[in-house]
């Protein structure tokens, strides 16, 4: 007796002797105190361990462990108050047992005999922060154990209790956002469950309370938000830091509310018709509708109505801001595409006859109530004493009577279109700001695509007629009136004066676009065309002036189409953007992108208005049906790829080395074809022909030469598709074929920027392409001393040398050989004939110049009559 | 146990690849791999020292919960840091990086520091992915890359705590804003700028969580 005493600690971890020596530790201190607290901490966290080793490679330890009802020990310590340490250390153990066990006898047993869930029902330090997340990790693990099979051991139908989910949702609303996404995960979890007793016990039980606080918090958040975008600080493009605080808060609160969104569409999308029966109601008694739908359409005898506390509060607080109302309601139809949520909210909103809507509706709610809601509160109250939710009182949420009469009260207040309607027409009319409009159109649009609501409820409203009549809700002129005020709003975007943001008109024209194209046929009157037709034509005169005297009006053109074609536009991700709930900012200092603001400046407001035309010209080349033809500028897609193979028969090729970072060099020739500086390497096959390695079209590059290396050009290139750069050097054999390759590419840039820059002057409708700047300038700064040399001499040359003959025959070598599988042949047969006559081999650089700008004048006349000189 | 932060965690990447074997390596490292013993957790606390201040870590993983949208987008919003795990073994988990970048870059806050891990070192002879080919695509993206076993324990102390570094430098650069506990850090119960070094480092005290 005396020698077991004395504990002796088997050498192997993973053998039954060791889990026999923990049960002797284990029955040997089975009160806690300081001095065993460590060695009981090393007990169970090897008892972790050794228990899912022998899971998976020897039974005789599980049973053991079941023998000697191991687990008993668990609870008893518990029990005890052990103290976090050793509190953390069990929690962390059944963790790690419930998670690794894969044994379906073991785990069952485990579960039955109900320990787990008087582990769960223990009272722990829950102010200990590490106590809860490893309880909370504990509750999700186990909910990922729920099944059919496994729901009796959680839910005891018998006494109609589910520690489990009851205890979880007690944390719902804690301040840790892990802890409260890990309950989340558990109310999931539990809904999909398809055990029929238990979740009437949460219906009847937990559901008017769990939901009824979902909801009123969501509403707390609501009013909060409000109250925030509403405090708009003096000037939104000032106070920078208060700025940054501010908008910080509310991108918090929009995100949070966008989670519960999608946490209630989560819920819904389980289908579980008695839970999400009272969810919905509750939504729309509690949120939706006192919230959103009134303050769209303030009932006339809203304030008469004087009971308790709802009243008081609506009174104090009684409508929110339209603006943000309508963001609210896009975001609902954006994020929830449950039949049974968006029915009803899309019936208030569309509804032409308020009262026969809400008497569809009302009738889901007294069914609901007679079922649910009122006996439930009591229950619930009384079953669980006031701890099954430390939350609001749920007599706050019992509302439902005053808003009964509030809602009955508006169908007396019977008006030919919905209020609601009314309300977001009239905010697509622009005064100051266009947010209100913006929100709108998104609203609507969100309305007409969302795959849960019916199309019949907006059909030849939100799209184009498609037979006679109207929808059981709108009026067909109501279309029209709102085809009206979008063409508006395209009309406005067209004053010099900007107040209208890109992103509205992008909305704009995509909600346009679903109210008049189906199957693509067209569905809009001349007269709307011909508003929008003006709207390009009041823009045009204000482009020509910046095209005149912007002298990167190119490169802007060719980055905002880049960036009108780079993604579709997503309404989803736009309106997850916070700052839209701010006014307009003007500042590119706030960091918002200019699509989301209003212009600074000439240069943007440059793109600005390049955006405009180029979606209005869009937008109007689909109603006339007709093909793109003009743009892009340059096809870059026809760019030569890596490993063409390209005849280079009678083109210039300049022998060279490209020297990469770490000094290693690779031959190369270099070569101009089809407005491209391509580097190639001799095809191994075919003489005359090489292989591209290395090409970008002459626009974007950029040659600069250091001073000190006479020899040597960087070369960037600049990828405009894919705001890229990338900088080569270039090593050639001696500095006159350096300069020589230099001046080529030079030359070549001018040349394809002039011919871009008089496409975009046909773009423009313009009779020539007039500027107040020569065309060599180049986007960067002149740093380089040799480069505005060089400007200087093709200016002063090319007025020298004018009546230099073109008439030479041509090499051509800037035409791309026949076989080659670069396209681009049409863009350069766009220019007239004479340009084909520019490389001539024999010309000195200076004459190319002159070629250059000459030629390009030569052009012109041809095309427009007129020409200024450089 | 006072700490001077709390830095959120959360662990990312395919099914399979060890992210749940890696946090508890890292928060109880006494489990020894034997037998092919496969043992995982999804929480795990530590407390660490960088620049001799105590830091408290708290990895969550959400493994299995990819079906439920909003705990997708709440569990990346309310981390610092972001451990992304593919596994050195099986290609598609590194081919299946980029969707869980973009996730993680439309979900979480700008500022969140994401750690590439390319796990299951030790598996050398099975290896699918090049180490070259982790680390190019950690350099394309802007990511700190490393390469770890769970199973060894190798670079897993290294990987979770250079990640705390580079949080705890944004701290310092002033970028986070550590008030807002929605970020995923969390100012200590007694935050004290003096000495508040932690006795023997690194060493935790017996028991994971303990801190
Ligand atoms: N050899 C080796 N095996 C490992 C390593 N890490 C994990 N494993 C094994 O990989 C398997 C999966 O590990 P887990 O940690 O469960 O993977 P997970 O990423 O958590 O997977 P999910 O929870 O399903 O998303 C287990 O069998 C582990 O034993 C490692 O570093 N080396
Ligand atoms: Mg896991």
């Amino acid at each position: 007796m005396f020698r077991s005493r004395k504990l002796v600690k088997p050498e192997n971890l993973h053998s039954l002797e060791y889990l026999k020596y923990i049960y002797t530790v284990l029955s040997k201190n089975q009160t806690v105190t300081d001095n065993n607290r460590t060695l009981l901490v090393e007990s169970f966290r090897s008892m972790a361990e050794i228990l899912i080793w022998g899971d998976q490679n020897n039974p005789t330890i599980f049973e053991y462990f079941l023998e000697n009802n191991m687990f008993n020990y668990f609870l008893r310590i518990l029990d005890q108050k052990c103290g976090n340490y050793v509190c953390v250390q069990l929690l962390q153990t059944l963790n790690i047992i419930f998670e690794n066990i894969r044994n379906k006898t073991a785990l069952y047993y485990l579960l039955s005999n109900n320990h787990v869930n008087s582990i769960i029902i223990n009272k722990l330090d829950f102010s200990d922060e590490d106590v809860l997340a490893y309880y909370i990790s504990f509750l999700k693990t186990l909910s990922f154990k729920l099944n059919l099979n496994t729901i009796h051991f959680f839910y005891n139908e018998a006494t109609n209790d589910f520690p489990l989910y009851t205890e979880a949702i007690k944390f719902f609303n804690h301040p840790d956002s892990m802890v409260r996404t890990y309950v989340r995960t558990l109310t999931l979890n539990v809904y999909r469950v398809e055990d029929e007793s238990m979740l009437q016990f949460i219906r009847d039980k937990t559901c008017a309370p769990y939901f009824a606080n979902l909801v009123w918090f969501m509403g707390k958040h609501v009013l909060e938000l409000d109250a925030s975008a509403r405090a708009k600080p003096v000037d939104v493009d000032t106070q920078k830091t208060i700025q940054d605080q501010y908008r910080v808060k509310l991108a918090d609160l929009v995100s949070s509310h966008l989670d519960d969104l999608h946490y209630l569409n989560d819920i819904l999308s389980s289908k579980v018709d008695i839970l999400n029966e009272v969810l919905v109601d509750h939504l729309m008694d509690k949120l939706f509708v006192p919230y959103y739908i009134h303050s769209l359409a303030p009932p006339d005898k809203y304030i008469i109505v004087e009971t308790e506390e709802f009243v008081d509060a609506v009174k104090q607080q009684p409508l929110m801001n339209v603006d943000i109302c309508l963001f609210l309601l896009t975001q609902v139809f954006l994020i929830i595409h449950q039949t049974k949520l968006v029915t009803p909210l899309a019936k208030f909103l569309l509804g032409n006859n308020f009262s026969e809507n809400y008497q569809v509706y009302h009738g889901s709610i007294l069914k609901d109530e007679a079922s649910a809601l009122p006996e439930n509160e009591n229950e619930v109250k009384n079953d669980n004493e006031s701890d099954i939710l430390d939350l609001k009182s749920l007599t706050c949420m019992n509302i439902t009577d005053e808003e009964k009469e509030i809602l009955l009260s508006k169908n007396e207040a019977d008006s030919a279109r919905s209020q609601c309607l009314e309300s977001i027409y009239s905010q697509l009319i622009i005064e100051k700001s266009d947010s209100s409009a913006l929100f709108g159109i998104c609203l609507l649009y969100a309305l007409s695509e969302n795959s849960g609501l019916s199309k019949e409820y907006y059909e030849g409203f939100l799209t184009p007629t498609l037979s006679e009549g109207c929808t059981p809700f709108v009026h067909c002129d109501e279309r029209n009136e709102l085809i009206d005020k979008l063409v508006n709003i395209i009309t406005a975007i067209s004053e010099p004066v900007c107040y209208v943001r890109s992103a509205t008109l992008e909305m704009a024209i995509t909600l346009l676009k679903k109210l008049t194209i189906y199957k693509e046929k067209t569905f809009i009157s001349d007269d709307h065309i011909a508003v929008i037709y003006n709207a390009k034509e009041k823009i045009l005169p204000l482009l020509r002036q910046f095209f005149k005297k912007e002298e990167m009006f190119l490169e802007l053109f060719e980055d905002e189409y880049y960036e009108m074609h780079r993604e579709k536009l997503n309404v989803q991700r736009l309106l997850s953007d916070s700052t839209l709930l701010l006014p307009p900012a003007h500042s590119p200092m706030t960091g918002i992108p200019l699509s989301k603001r209003l212009p600074c400046g000439d240069v943007e407001r440059t793109r600005h208005f390049i955006c405009a035309f180029l979606m209005i010209r869009k937008l109007l080349m689909t109603y006339e049906g007709k093909e793109e033809t003009q743009l892009p500028l340059v096809d870059r897609t026809k760019c030569f790829v890596f490993d063409t193979p390209i005849n280079l028969n009678g083109n210039d090729l300049i022998t060279c080395m490209i020297i990469a970072e770490n000094g290693a060099k690779t031959r190369r020739y270099l070569s101009i074809i089809s407005s491209q500086l391509v580097l190639v390497e001799p095809h191994s096959r075919f003489l005359g022909w090489g292989v591209c390695k290395l090409s970008c079209y002459l626009q974007d590059t950029e040659v600069t030469k250091i001073d000190n290396e006479t020899k040597t050009l960087h070369i960037i290139m600049h990828n405009s598709k894919y705001k890229m750069t990338n900088t080569v050097k270039l090593m050639f054999d001696d500095h006159i074929r350096c300069n020589a390759a230099r001046q080529k590419l030079l030359n070549g840039r001018i040349k394809a920027r002039r011919k871009q820059l008089n496409q975009i002057a046909n773009l423009l409708e313009m009779n020539s392409c007039e500027t107040n700047y020569a065309p060599c300038n180049t986007t960067q700064k002149q740093k380089h001393g040799l480069r505005s040399h060089f400007t200087d001499i093709a200016v002063h040359t090319s007025n020298v040398l004018q009546p230099y003959p073109i008439s030479m025959k041509s090499t051509n070598s800037d035409e791309y050989s026949a076989e080659s599988n670069c396209s681009s042949s049409t863009h350069s047969r766009d220019q007239s004939p004479c340009t084909k006559n520019l490389n001539k081999p024999e010309c000195t650089n200076s004459q190319k110049v002159s070629l250059v700008s000459q030629s390009q004048e030569k052009i012109e006349p041809k095309r427009k009559g007129r020409v200024e000189t450089v | 146990m006072s700490y001077a932060y709390l830095f959120k965690y959360i662990i990312i990447g395919d099914t399979g690849v060890g992210k749940s074997c890696l946090l508890l390596q890292f928060t109880d490292k006494r489990f020894q791999p034997v037998h092919d013993l496969t043992i995982g957790v999804e929480f795990g606390a530590r407390l660490v020292a960088i620049e001799t201040k105590p830091i408290k870590l708290q990895i969550w993983d959400t493994a299995g919960q990819e079906a439920f949208r909003s705990i997708t987008r709440s569990y990346y919003r309310g981390a610092a840091g972001a451990l992304l795990v593919y596994d050195i073994t099986r290609r598609d988990t590194f081919n299946h990086l980029t969707t869980w970048l973009e996730d993680a870059r439309q979900h979480s806050n700008s500022n969140m520091v994401i750690m590439l891990i390319g796990n299951k070192s030790d598996l050398e002879a099975k290896r699918e992915v090049k180490k070259e080919e982790g680390e190019a695509f950690a350099r394309e993206h802007g990511l700190v890359f490393m390469e770890t076993s769970a199973k060894t324990s190798d670079n897993v102390e290294e990987a979770f705590i250079n990640t705390a570094k580079e949080i705890y430098e944004k701290i310092q650069e002033g970028v986070f804003d550590i008030n807002n506990e929605a970020n995923g850090i969390k100012i200590g119960p007694q935050h004290s700028t003096g000495n508040s070094s932690i006795p023997g480092g690194n060493n935790r005290a017996s028991g994971n969580g303990c801190c």
